[in-house]
């Protein structure tokens, strides 16, 4: 009786919408309803808010942890410093994702030689690969921005 | 029958020597891991052992529900599942998982793969107490929330043959083989994310089982923490298991046959309700400059307690990863039972790798 109990409520609760996040989505997160430049650096789409004077920019990049992918978003400042990071899609085992409090790290960070997991960034506890994937990715959107 | 196809046309054009390429569906996906172990021991044979080799497939239905799987090849000639699970990925906070399942319980077992301790082999406490791989038939829920997750599982749990006062928990596995369901567990994990670096967790375990002569209360409660900070890392882990009237247990009886010299024959005289152990480890990756090698001499000491009698095992050794999912380590194990002069030092050398 009290499985049957248990997994009725477990169905019950199945309801609860999913959190991925859309590119428009995660940029609303960023600028609200506000109308979007788009710049290209090598491979990379930069997006900025016509409204906003600060000339920050955002850009996605999606990386394989293990088997499955992960997108992330990165808000940066003109300079390159970021100013926010997004997870926006999270393909593996939900027990490998990184936590908020994780991504945090990045924040005010810029790119240089200790923007590495074991020197700046720690690694996630029990799920290794998924910092080694966050890391490239966030490389990689700092070294386009780079690009003049 | 989609991987079968694809292992036909493998096959094929490997006679004819011809290139391969398979084109898997983008649903369609694979990996893998396993270890070869070399262990010189004091007390015993040497053994070089292909410990195991597992091969991952996965299968995405749609964005909602994924098959995922293990399929294991132990010492050679050994094959079980290790798990095979439908999810129904619902969002963040609430997901639902059938099938044959990991016991979500301890550090190793949940993350099992070689690349993911040190030791040439596992920590004892998370062979013995936590009998790790563990992997019973189950349904339930899991999910994460702001910087804390869980699981919460019905599984079937261990058998009535299980000979608790020789080897604690690790001889009740059922593995899901047509498993004795008459005696659900409850299986239940919860984790916190404390600073980027620290992560916190503990689990419990809750079933009864039945012998001949009555019924037992089977627990098991489980904490540990990972502390990472630059290239020092740091895991600890305490367990204690009960089992109520150990000694009426039907398979205790046997437990108390000849041994074979080991320190582990200690176990298995008496037959005391409960078992306990701890584990902490330190290291330190000397090659953190480098984006995939890593180097990092370590050092592990456990405890052991169960019938009476203490065990302490020490391991120093070293693992070198040439690249992130390739290991290799090496590790000098020291056993030793404080009221007996059972000592064992053991040499062990595990290459492990992960795709």
């Amino acid at each position: 009786m009290k499985v049957v109990t248990f997994v009725c409520v477990s169905f019950a609760c199945l309801a609860v919408p999913g959190t991925y996040l859309t590119r428009d989505q995660a940029l609303e997160k960023v600028w609200g309803e506000s109308e979007l430049e788009k710049i290209q650096k090598t491979d990379h789409t930069f997006y900025l808010s016509s409204n906003s004077a600060d000339k920050s920019s955002a850009s996605f990049h999606t990386q394989k942890v293990r088997s499955k992918s992960q997108t992330i978003m990165l808000h940066v400042t003109e300079e390159g410093e970021i100013i926010d990071i997004l997870l926006c899609k999270f393909k593996e085992p939900v027990k490998y994702k990184p936590s908020k409090k994780w991504l945090n790290q990045f924040i005010g960070k810029t790119l240089n030689e200790d923007l590495r997991l074991k020197r700046d960034i720690d690694g996630v506890s029990g799920a290794t690969l998924t910092s080694r994937a966050t890391v490239k990715s966030v490389r990689e959107i700092l070294t386009a921005h780079a690009e003049k | 029958m989609i991987l079968s196809l694809i292992n036909i046309t493998v096959l094929l054009a490997s006679a004819q020597g011809a290139t391969i390429t398979v084109d898997a569906p983008e649903q369609l996906r694979f990996g893998g891991y396993g270890e070869a172990t070399y262990r010189n021991l004091e007390s015993g044979t040497d053994v070089f052992d292909i410990h195991r080799v597992i091969l991952y497939m996965g299968y995405d239905f749609d964005d909602t529900w994924t098959f995922d799987a293990e399929f294991e090849f132990e010492h050679g000639n050994e094959t079980y599942v290790e798990f095979a699970q439908i999810d129904g990925n619902f969002s963040d906070e609430m997901n639902f998982r059938t099938g044959h399942l990991l016991v979500p319980m301890g550090l190793i077992n949940r993350n099992h793969e070689p690349t993911n301790f040190w030791g040439p082999v596992r920590p004892l406490v998370e062979q013995k107490i936590i009998p790790s791989t563990w992997h019973e038939n189950g349904i339930g829920v899991f999910g994460t929330s702001g910087d804390m997750s869980y699981e919460v599982y019905v599984m079937n749990g261990f058998d009535n043959g299980i000979d608790f006062s020789s080897s604690a928990f690790r001889s009740g596995r059922q593995k899901g083989v047509k498993a004795d369901a008459e005696n659900m567990a409850v299986v239940a994990s919860l984790d916190y994310q404390v600073t980027p670096g620290l992560a916190i967790g503990g689990s419990i375990y809750s079933q009864t089982i039945e012998s001949a002569a009555t019924e037992h209360g089977v627990d098991i409660v489980e904490a540990h923490l990972q502390y990472d900070s630059g290239a020092f890392r740091t895991r600890a882990l305490m367990v204690k298991g009960t089992v109520d009237n150990a000694a009426n247990l039907d398979a205790h009886a046997a437990s108390n046959d000849a041994g074979t010299g080991t320190v582990w024959d200690d176990f298995g005289a008496n037959a005391d309700d409960d078992v306990s152990g701890m584990y902490v480890e330190f290291g330190y990756d000397l090659m953190s400059h480098s984006d995939n090698e890593s180097l990092t001499p370590f050092f592990r000491h456990e405890t052991y307690e169960h019938n009476g009698t203490d065990l302490g095992a020490n391991v120093l050794g070293v693992s070198y990863m040439p690249n992130p999912n390739i290991a290799y380590k090496l590790g000098l194990q020291s056993i030793n039972a404080d009221d007996t002069e059972n000592n064992e030092d053991n040499i062990e050398f595990t290459v492990g790798w992960r795709f």
